[in-house]
């Protein structure tokens, strides 16, 4: 099917993917591997033959909200996975899924997934890379945490975790979409109302993003509709791993950078802000990039760069 | 069922089920709308209130009745789709994206 079908699917998906999912409707997208666009199913000899020289190191790339892992594809036509495979011999692994699922849902299929990876790979995996871009930076955290509980197998190959432009205190936009749907309801014409039900109509995978929710049971927890900054996660990150993060900036002013970011995910959200020492993420491992807007983000030569020194130092 | 065929069903799922909660919607939103001259038609004198409250009821099974013929229509249409989808899956001998997990 065209590139334009697939991207719509993956917009519908995100809007309503929870609701796709339920109903058992065909437009909701499985999560899957996926190499040169194609499905990869999970067997070894199907590892086996759409990998002619497998490395004993793998990079797997989680896209975000709306996209599917075509949202890497830079526009000489590489990607990242490709550039890593010729540049470091990384054999890449590319994740599509249905981003209106919850993030807790999401994360615990793809640590499944993950386990069966490193079960089904035709060599041995000595590294497994995550790479996030945006939403699928808090799947990936999701499913690490998952994994930490149940135990995995394919947790003890991470040595690494880029993000690139996730939200980690949560994204703000969807908090004043909430706190507006909410007006909306509060008067009392019969227009407002249904304008507020259509905008109710977002996936539980969007108002995840809200307070960068991994769990089902976050979403009790009590916070401020008003706070754009969310204090205290419940789900730190593993310390057994080195956490990276990869933010752009649209904005050469530092305080509108902190607040805007990217024009989607603000500095202090895609990099912890000064929470960022407790969270175990020293400076070195937080790359700001001036002019970079959040689409970009996922298919730029400097974030490329960025994510290649992260590579090749030694773990 | 080929990949295909299953997004397009689901399309005509989807489509059905935005048509007979769009109508729903909007038939909430006719029904509020022209209940607020009825309300004021309540206030005057029986002479015009009795007439008007027997209005309103005829008013009221109209509307109920077209919005109940959209959604019905709707999923006639609906059900048609799912049959004839049917149909094409059964004659397409194989579809190259049927594979997909």
């Amino acid at each position: 099917m065209g590139k334009r079908i697939e991207q719509t699917v993956a917009i519908l998906n995100g809007w309503l993917g929870d609701y796709l999912s339920r109903t058992n409707n065909g437009l909701a997208s499985e999560m899957t591997f996926r190499l040169h666009g194609k499905p990869l199913p999970l067997t070894r000899p199907a590892f086996t033959s759409a990998y002619v020289r497998p490395h004993h190191r793998v990079v797997v790339f989680v896209h975000g909200l709306m996209n599917t892992e075509e949202i890497w594809r830079m526009p000489d036509g590489q990607d990242y996975g490709r550039l890593l495979e010729r540049d470091l011999g990384f054999s890449p692994v590319y994740v599509r899924y249905n981003t209106g699922l919850a993030i807790a849902d999401n994360g615990a299929q793809l640590a499944a997934l993950l386990e069966t990876l490193v079960q089904s790979f035709p060599v041995d995996i000595e590294e497994l890379l995550l790479v996030g871009y945006s939403m699928g930076g808090l799947v990936v955290r999701s499913a690490t945490h998952c994994a930490s509980l149940e135990g995995q197998r394919w947790l003890q190959r991470v040595r690494r975790i880029v993000y690139v432009g996730t939200p980690h205190l949560g994204a703000p936009a969807e908090r004043m979409g909430k706190l507006v749907t909410e007006a909306l309801h509060w008067i009392p014409s019969a227009y407002t109302q249904l304008i507020a039900d259509i905008s109710n109509l977002r996936s539980s995978g969007v108002r995840d993003l809200g307070h960068a929710d991994l769990r089902h049971e976050d979403r009790t927890r009590t916070r401020s509709p008003w706070e754009l900054r969310n204090a205290k996660h419940p789900v730190p990150l593993l310390p057994s791993i080195a956490h990276h993060l990869i933010a752009g900036s649209m904005f050469t002013d530092p305080r509108l950078a902190l607040l805007f970011g990217d024009s989607v995910v603000p500095v202090v959200s895609a990099t912890f802000g000064e929470q960022a020492a407790n969270a175990l993420i020293p400076p070195e491992r937080v790359k700001v990039i001036p002019k970079l807007n959040h689409i970009v983000l996922a298919h730029h030569p400097e974030v490329y760069a960025a994510l290649r020194a992260i590579c090749e130092e030694t773990s | 069922m080929s990949e295909t065929i299953k997004r397009l069903r689901g399309l005509v799922a989807l489509l059905g089920s935005t048509v007979e909660n769009g109508a729903s919607a909007v038939e909430r939103i006719h029904t509020a709308t022209a209940r607020t001259p009825f309300r004021v038609l309540e206030q005057t004198p029986s002479l015009i209130a009795t007439p008007a409250a027997l209005v309103e009821k005829v008013q009221s099974a109209t509307v109920a009745g077209v919005y109940e013929s959209i959604r019905l229509i709707t999923r006639v249409a609906v059900k048609a789709l799912d049959v004839a989808l049917d149909a094409a899956d059964t004659e397409e001998p194989n579809d190259p994206e049927s594979s997909e997990g």
